[in-house]
């Protein structure tokens, strides 16, 4: 671990030079640990996969004094590895939704289907958010899937598009243009520019992703834009074995419950 | 409440404010006023909040009708401002009437011009703030540019007529024309040492491209060292970071920035040079030099000192 002063307005603390869930996991457990203590002239904190950005303000601290403050604070509080935060996000894959699954398929010699199961049965981890507000850059995307992105960028790809980008996985929170494989779209909300939470998703988060049909996206974006249905049902407390479990047979888990309950008890 | 309307736009003019900060964990990028010093000079001038909601005008400004009678005052960019066809000044706050047409030119001076009302404009918040942040489409008005025939509305005016001029010394300062003051990145060691050099001893001139997000740097391209690459594991990049790609080109990152990079961390502006910053424009050059801790330090003071003579002068 390294304290790297960069200017007079920011404090980085970096861990190492590689991306790997055991550094990120010390990020996060930081970025509580000084988010709690509450520490004077600190403005902003920022995450990222192998660093922590602390932001702040030169008239009040500088990076020296900051550093001290942090390196006295008491260690911070052991996270329990075998339990997580889930998000679990409904996926209505291929079709109109899914534009590019067939050219990911044939890119990675498989079925449709079997690119479905792929990128479904597995968890994903939030390493950090960046590039646009609300957008995760998820670790754990089968290698299988590796897909290049477009050679042209699309100009619009909608809001709640998932797409793959070469090893990457990650769903567009807001309508922009972008050069993704678009896999499929779902009618979670990553960003609400409306009201608050205004992010569905945070650093350290465990992201699952789960097949639903057109019908049933239809019912739930009905449903997300009459509010009758909220984004936070779809978070849950998990121990890592139980989030794998449904994962297997998603199929029998689509059928057994209704979206409700599955949205709530994960 | 009062209004104002809008008889004319100008290039691009949006309302600003602190912008947000908080949410940089969540990807949401600050925003808010480029040129942040002339923004909390203004709305000190009139004792408002420092971050009260202001109008920034890029490189040419809007015209204004308003409501009922207020105080105003306007920093930053040149751009000529008149009232009723008389030319008023800039740095001080200024009485207006009922149905009085502010009109501003061509910047002069400057990119950036802030129009700053008592009581300060009023539009809806997210997060906190009513910065206009254009690539998602939020704050501000609907989250776009100010359009002829849009309605904006300011605190119902006090009736108390504000009576304040910054010294010509002052604004003299802010136009200052000196090399900026940089930091080390922590990527600055990938460089090549005739790479810093250079950097440290030409001027760069900003493309056209340059805007709210960031301006790219056209002049000595910059090289790595052998085996350095310029890709880094994405990380955070605070406004004044500069960025270099590889192919070479610096990149400034300003108010509109993305929250997180995969380029070279080189440099970082010093707090109290990004708003000086804020005034280029694409054609204009910009110079480089070592900041030292205590000169970033007496900048920052200075600002601070010219914001609390701008409220009590």
């Amino acid at each position: 671990m390294q304290y790297i002063p960069f200017g007079d307005a920011a404090l980085i603390i970096k861990w190492s030079n590689s991306i790997s869930e055991k550094v990120n996991r010390h990020v996060i457990a930081a970025l509580h640990q000084i988010e709690s203590a509450a520490l004077p002239g600190v403005l902003d904190l920022m995450p990222s996969y192998n660093e922590l950005m602390i932001l702040f303000d030169p008239c009040c601290t500088d990076a020296g004094q900051l550093q001290s403050a942090i390196m006295a604070l008491p260690p911070p509080a052991k996270q329990n590895a075998k339990t997580s935060t889930v998000l679990r996000v409904p996926v209505c894959y291929g079709g109109e939704y899914g534009p590019d699954l067939s050219h990911v398929a044939g890119h990675c010699g498989c079925t449709e289907k079997e690119v479905i199961d792929l990128h479904s049965g597995v968890h994903y981890r939030v390493y950090m958010l960046g590039f646009t507000p609300g957008f995760c850059y998820l670790g754990g995307m089968p290698p299988a899937l590796a897909c290049p992105r477009k050679e042209k960028p699309a100009l619009r790809v909608a809001a709640g598009s998932v797409g793959i980008a070469g090893k990457q996985t990650g769903v567009y929170p807001l309508e922009s243009p972008g050069g993704w494989q678009i896999i499929g779209r779902t009618a979670l909300p990553f960003f609400n520019a409306h009201q608050a939470p205004y992010f569905l998703a945070e650093p350290g988060y465990t992201m699952v992703f789960y097949p639903v049909s057109v019908e049933e996206h239809m019912e739930l974006v009905q449903q997300f834009s009459s509010g009758t249905y909220t984004a936070e049902s779809f978070i849950t407390q998990s121990s890592r074995q139980n989030i794998k479990k449904p994962l297997s047979a998603p199929d029998d888990l689509l059928k057994s419950k209704s979206l409700k309950e599955r949205g709530k008890d994960g | 409440m009062a209004k104002v309307y809008l008889t004319a736009a100008g290039l691009l003019t949006i309302l600003q404010d602190g912008g947000r900060t908080g949410y940089q964990r969540y990807g949401m990028p600050v925003s808010g006023a480029m040129d942040a010093l002339s923004m909390r000079v203004a709305n000190a001038l009139l004792g408002n909040a420092p971050e009260a909601p202001v109008l920034e005008a890029t490189l040419s400004g809007p015209s204004l009708v308003f409501e009922k009678d207020t105080c105003i005052a306007i920093c930053g960019a040149d751009m000529s401002p008149e009232i009723d066809g008389n030319e008023i000044p800039m740095y001080e706050s200024i009485p207006v009437r009922a149905g009085d047409v502010l009109r501003l030119g061509n910047a002069a001076w400057g990119c950036r011009g802030y129009i700053a009302i008592a009581g300060g404009f009023i539009a809806p918040g997210l997060m906190a703030s009513c910065a206009t942040y254009l690539p998602a489409g939020i704050g501000g008005i609907q989250g776009r540019a100010l359009k002829k025939g849009d309605i904006l509305e300011y605190a119902e005016p006090s009736g108390k007529v504000i009576d304040r001029k910054l010294g010509k010394e002052w604004v003299d300062w802010l136009k200052r024309e000196e090399p900026f003051l940089i930091f080390p990145g922590p990527e600055l060691y990938r460089l090549t040492r005739d790479s810093i050099f250079q950097f440290l001893t030409n001027p760069y001139t900003l493309a056209a491209e340059s805007n709210r997000m960031g301006y790219r740097l056209q002049g000595e391209l910059i090289r790595f060292k052998k085996g350095a690459g310029a890709d880094i594991i994405s990380a955070g990049i605070p406004q004044g970071t500069i960025q270099v790609p590889g192919e070479g080109q610096p990149i400034v990152m300003m108010a509109d920035r993305q929250t997180t990079g995969g380029y070279a961390r080189m440099a970082v502006l010093a707090q109290g040079e990004l708003s000086r910053a804020a005034q280029l424009k694409p054609g204009d050059e910009m110079r480089f030099g070592e900041a030292r801790p205590e000169k970033a330090m007496e900048l920052l003071k200075k600002e601070r000192e010219l914001v609390k003579l701008a409220r009590s002068c």
